[in-house]
């Protein structure tokens, strides 16, 4: 029997659906919260043949990653491509290194060229922390002196990270954008998340529809997921009027409730089996 | 069923038997709770979420 580690900071409705199907699929799972206990960096050694990721924090997904891989699990996503897709600009910039349509995005390190890359981009421009994992932060703005005033409230954050800001295009969506979930070579489902704000985030009130996939699409999802290096994974796209998809964020831990709710597909036993077929390999 | 009392509003929460440490659990007064298990205890927190991913 397979036995998979799940790795996680908060137990949510994911994370039972995902010991649901591997009940289900008669998969063993060793439950692994990373803040019950200390773990040794050396010598650690977990009762399983591969680990799921599904940590909320970025920083304990990363850093519980790299723990167990050390100790030999291979544990999926791997620590490289957590750390690959938590960090906008890296992705971004090997997104667009690799072909694939990204939106416009400028990075600046100072409040000053953030204005002037604004400028450059023209307003209204999207502003974020490089880092992905502090959405409450994203902000759409109008002019200069918005931007000021959000920059300024940045500057009193004692964190280094919200000191290098993304200025990016706002892209006229229709109203929606997709979210597309790969695991492994394969794109099983995707969502639209409606919404009439332009965060369609479905923690902030965005809508889930079931979304086609075609082709392109498709191959958009498989292409961004190699470049990361994420086996399980959700992509934000978008789609512009002109351009076509555009990828704008990866999620090396995605959640799925609505998505499950919304489309009937079940996806935790998606990514179950596709870790027994990785774990016998 | 285990039971535990609500940091917030003090009235008790029904814990399921099978409660997972992390588990988040919603109470009547609104408030999310985070499940922390110590030495066999389940005692409940407000649930601080800074970082997440998102769908
Ligand atoms: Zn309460």
């Amino acid at each position: 029997m397979v036995s998979i580690a799940l790795i996680y900071d908060i137990a949510r409705w994911e994370e039972r659906a995902l010991l649901e199907a591997s009940r289900k699929l008669s998969v063993n799972v060793n439950i692994i919260h990373v803040k019950s206990k200390a773990f040794p960096v050396d010598g650690l050694r977990e009762d399983a043949d591969i680990g799921l990721q599904r940590s909320l924090s970025h920083t304990i997904a990363v850093s519980s990653t790299v723990l167990f891989e050390a100790s030999g699990l291979r544990v999926v996503n791997s620590s490289k491509a957590i750390s690959l897709a938590q960090d906008k600009l890296w992705t971004l910039t090997l997104l667009s290194r690799a072909g694939i349509p990204t939106p416009k995005t400028v990075v600046a390190f100072s409040e000053q060229s953030a204005v002037e890359a604004a400028r450059i981009l023209g307003y209204p421009v999207v502003v974020k922390p490089v880092n992905g994992s502090w959405g409450k932060l994203v902000s759409l703005v109008e002019d200069d002196e918005t931007l000021r005033v959000i920059l300024e409230h940045k500057a009193f954050i004692n964190n280094p990270q919200f000191k290098i800001h993304l200025i990016q295009e706002y892209v006229r969506k229709p109203g929606r954008d997709i979210r597309v979930f790969v695991v492994g070579d394969e794109v099983p489902v995707a969502i639209y998340r409606v919404s009439s704000h332009w965060i369609t985030n479905t923690a902030r009130g965005g809508v889930a529809m079931p979304a086609p996939i075609d082709e392109g699409l498709r191959d958009l999802a498989l292409k961004a997921s190699e470049v990361l290096g994420v086996e399980v994974s959700g992509i934000d796209v978008f789609e512009d009027p002109e351009r076509g998809y555009l990828v704008n964020e990866v999620n090396a831990v995605p959640d799925f409730r609505n998505t499950v709710a919304v489309t009937g597909y079940d996806f935790p036993a998606k990514i179950v089996e596709y870790l027994v077929r990785e774990a016998r390999k | 069923m285990p039971r535990a009392r609500c940091p917030i509003c003090g009235r008790d929460v029904q814990v399921p038997e099978d409660v997972l440490p992390g588990e988040v659990l919603d109470h009547e007064c609104g408030v999310s709770l985070e499940v922390v298990i110590s030495d066999g205890k389940i005692l409940l927190k407000p649930l601080e979420i800074g970082e997440d991913w998102g769908e």
